[in-house]
């Protein structure tokens, strides 16, 4: 016998009783979770259909936005514009400000939820101001760019970075290093969805030296995707003076896709850099700059330790037209064999 | 008896105590943790939208590796549901692990498939390549065709061919979601410190697949395969989303997985010596970053889903179950040094402990514990009235347990349309504990048994295969 075993048993017995009231509950709630949701579920969908039908005609311009409105029960407004939200992020130009006019009466609602104590809440609402009311409201996104989530600060640059809003690029470049943590390729491609408006913006902080390398490199990549030329002698600065790997290797990235001639200098000194991305991009940014009796001087170079190294040289050896040396590496045993295979391989697919 | 072995049944039973309330308590703690996590990510969801991410050109370059052995019934349907995954930039590298059945030619046929240069780009170690093949059909599939060494080693060899910053390691016969790679690779967007990222495993075992896409999706009618998806509910939703809530994720499935490369391949790439070679990986990764002084994170995202075929028999279950308890020790027991090791964090502090004592040794204390009572029980060490309580006790723990996972699922996910799935979840959440659990207590111990004797290899799972209209 168990001592004390009348307080245990009594003790487990209450433990059983109070699961199993528990296990009960669960069911219970989630049963009637399911009930509701799929009653919510109908109930929208009914709602949805109405509007589906009249919205088509509003975007047409065949009926007047204020249609909409009677069809919107107070209490479905949440509903209503995230509806328009929906469609807001798939058209532009005068459907979207139809869209925007049948939002029109329920965005103040929107900026009151977008200082809502819960983050995602203010999320969504900053998303859909900045799909259907950046005339009105275009202020509460800037602000939105400051909030203290993350997310929210994030969903205010996604909702900015447009061609339309590229009078607000500076807002966001000035907040560059807020983004320190997310992905750089992804941000970049948010910056260059701007379009080319921003590139002054987007050089001048490629060229700060008091911004963090992050935020800098951010920028030069969304000058890379631009294609922007003028980018191309700051990079080259950058790489003069800069150790910083990451700016660096953008840099490279950067004149491969505009630099001239001139550049070559700051290229080559990263071709016997101690890191393999460096040397693999300073490898690419040559073949991409220099004229195609110097693309030669990359040959030893296909005996890098780095695969990524060895394929840069082929390629540039491939950009260069050197097709028939690269078809007799392909054709060796040597180091370069197989990306020698693959650079002819690519150049026949391009 | 002697007096001596009546003491020592009387510690094994409060050990057998402990061990209950121990792994409860972190069962409770993961899905309480859950619950929170779950309701933030949902309400998170709204921000997103799958259309727009993928329309801003935002997304990175993702190379989805799928290893391949004997997997004829399935590998032409596999590898068409992998061509129309949306995401804007992707490769697909069908791996051929030296199969001996027809796999290759079939995919050869299927695609318009020829041989093709690809230059490796990391020098890891796998058997030798065959041939690599590149679709005249899809500019974004490949495979490769190589000499049997695993599904490690076969992993390897795709990760030496890929040239993303990302890959995804899957099973070739696993169904990715449309929107999986979309919604699998947030995290790597809103943390450039996360190196790896797991998915969730549904069952797709009598669901209805049409052309790739798992289009109805219901519960398996066979006992088994339930019980099967109340456990995945059960590991995913209450568990591994816990753990990660704790950033302690020490598990990601081999059935879905996205990873950095370039991490992975200075860590080493898939351990061939392993079957458990999905958690090695991950514990290696952690193991990495935190002796070089890397930032990283590790994360587990519930919603997008891989879709796998579960065993319908005791017999292959019971062989899976084996190894996968077989892996687990492997890999716990080669990392032991990060055990209660304050330099590994929240891992070598709470998750490490948890899986060794309670996930590793747990099942061997389990199955005692069953002797070890029932004997208590005859020898009058115990009374039958508390031996009665405690076993409801463990019965309704379990029971809440189960059936908070199935919970989780209605307030999030919302998977299974079906309200009668739902109530047949339920019921099963009180079946469960009578039988299975007993039994899978076994097969782990026998896993446990096969790795102190050092048995190695995977064992055979056969496979129905999932074709248009076909798993209905």
């Amino acid at each position: 016998m168990v001592p004390g075993g009348d307080r245990l048993l009594g003790g487990l017995v209450a433990a059983v009783i109070t699961l199993t009231a528990l296990a009960a509950l669960v069911i219970g709630v989630a049963l009637y979770l399911r009930a509701r949701n799929a009653l919510v579920a109908r109930r929208w969908q009914r709602l949805e259909a109405q509007w589906s039908a009249v919205l088509l005609d509003v975007m047409a311009g065949d009926e007047p936005p204020s249609r909409l409105h009677a069809l919107v029960p107070d209490s479905r407004a949440t509903l209503f514009t995230d509806f328009l939200a929906r469609y807001a992020s798939r058209v532009r130009g005068a459907e979207r400000l139809a869209l925007a006019e049948a939002a029109a009466p329920w965005l103040p609602r929107l900026v009151r939820r977008a200082r809502a104590r819960d983050e995602a809440r203010r999320a969504v609402a900053v998303h859909t101001l900045g799909l259907l009311g950046m005339k009105q409201y275009a202020a509460e996104v800037v602000r939105a760019l400051d909030d203290p989530s993350p997310l929210v600060a994030m969903t205010a640059a996604r909702a900015l970075a447009h061609r339309e809003h590229a009078r607000w690029a500076p807002e966001i470049l000035a907040r560059l290093p807020r983004f320190d943590s997310w992905n750089r390729a992804s941000l970049s491609a948010l910056l260059a969805g701007i379009g080319p408006a921003a590139a002054p913006a987007l050089r001048e902080a490629l060229a700060n030296p008091a911004y963090p390398p992050q935020a800098r490199a951010v920028a030069g990549e969304a000058l890379r995707a631009l294609n922007d030329l003028p980018a191309a002698d700051t990079a080259a600065r950058i790489l003069r003076a800069s150790s910083d790997r990451d700016l660096c290797a953008t840099c490279l990235r950067l004149l491969r896709a505009t630099g001239r001639p001139e550049h070559l200098d700051a290229v080559r000194r990263h071709l016997d850099s101690a890191d393999a991305v460096l040397r693999a991009q300073a490898a690419g940014a040559f073949g991409a700059i220099a004229e195609p009796g110097e693309v030669t001087a990359l040959l030893p170079r296909l005996a890098d330790d780095s695969p990524w190294v060895v394929l840069e040289v082929a390629r540039a050896l491939a950009s260069a037209g050197l097709v028939a040396l690269l078809q007799s590496l392909a054709g060796s045993s040597s180091p370069g064999a197989a990306a020698a295979g693959q650079a002819l391989a690519e150049l026949e697919g391009a | 008896m002697s007096a001596i072995a009546l003491r020592l049944l009387d510690y094994l039973n409060a050990l057998v105590l402990g061990y209950f309330v121990l792994l409860n308590a972190f069962y409770l703690l993961t899905t309480v943790v859950s619950f929170r996590g779950l309701r933030r990510y949902g309400r998170r969801l709204k921000t997103v939208d799958v259309d727009e991410m993928i329309g801003a050109g935002a997304l990175p370059p993702i190379t989805v590796i799928a290893p391949a052995y004997n997997e004829s019934a399935v590998c032409v349907e596999a590898a068409r549901s992998l061509l129309t995954l949306r995401y804007p930039d992707f490769e697909v590298i069908v791996v051929n692990d030296g199969s001996k059945d027809d796999t290759l030619q079939r995919l050869i046929n299927a695609f318009d498939m020829a041989p093709a240069r690809r230059a490796p780009t990391a020098r890891l170690p796998h058997q030798p390549v065959r041939g690599i093949y590149h679709s005249r059909r899809y500019r974004n599939l490949w495979v490769i065709d190589k000499e049997n060494g695993g599904k490690a080693d076969t992993l390897n060899a795709g990760l030496s061919y890929c040239r993303t910053p990302l890959f995804c390691a899957m099973d070739a016969d696993s169904l990715l979601e449309r929107d999986a790679l979309v919604r699998i690779v947030r995290p790597f967007l809103e943390d450039r410190h996360t190196v790896a990222a797991g998915g969730i495993i549904r069952i797709v075992n009598d669901c209805t697949v049409r052309e790739g896409e798992v289009v109805e999706i219901r519960l398996p009618r066979r006992l088994l395969a339930r019980i099967q998806v109340l456990e995945y509910l059960r590991a995913f939703l209450a568990g591994r989303m816990g753990w990660a809530m704790m950033r302690a994720t020490l598990i990601i499935s081999g059935a879905f997985g996205l990873f950095r490369r370039s991490v992975v391949v200075e860590a080493g790439g898939f351990a061939t010596d392993t079957v458990g070679e999905d958690m090695e990986l991950v514990v290696r990764l952690h193991r990495h970053c935190r002796e070089l002084g890397i930032p990283y994170s590790v994360t587990f995202v519930p919603d997008p889903v891989a879709w796998t075929e579960c065993p319908e028999t005791v017999r292959v279950l019971g062989r899976q179950r084996r190894r996968w308890q077989r892996g687990l020790t492997e890999v716990l027991t080669r990392h032991r040094r990060m055990l209660f090791n304050p330099r590994y964090g929240v891992i070598g502090l709470l998750a490490y402990p948890y899986f060794f004592v309670l996930e590793m040794a747990g099942p061997m204390i389990e199955v005692a514990g069953y002797v070890g009572f029932s004997l208590a029980l005859l020898l009058g060490r115990v009374n039958a009235q508390y031996a009665l309580a405690f076993f409801l006790l463990a019965f309704v723990l379990g029971a809440v347990l189960s059936v908070a996972s199935v919970a989780l699922e209605e307030l999030t996910l919302r998977r299974y349309a079906r309200l009668r799935d739902i109530v047949g979840l339920m019921a099963l959440a009180c079946l469960e504990p009578f039988g299975y659990r007993q039994l899978n207590s076994w097969w782990r111990v026998m896993g446990l048994w096969e790795a102190a004797r050092g048995r190695r290899g995977w064992g055979e799972m056969t496979r129905r295969g999932f074709s248009v209209e076909k798993a209905r």
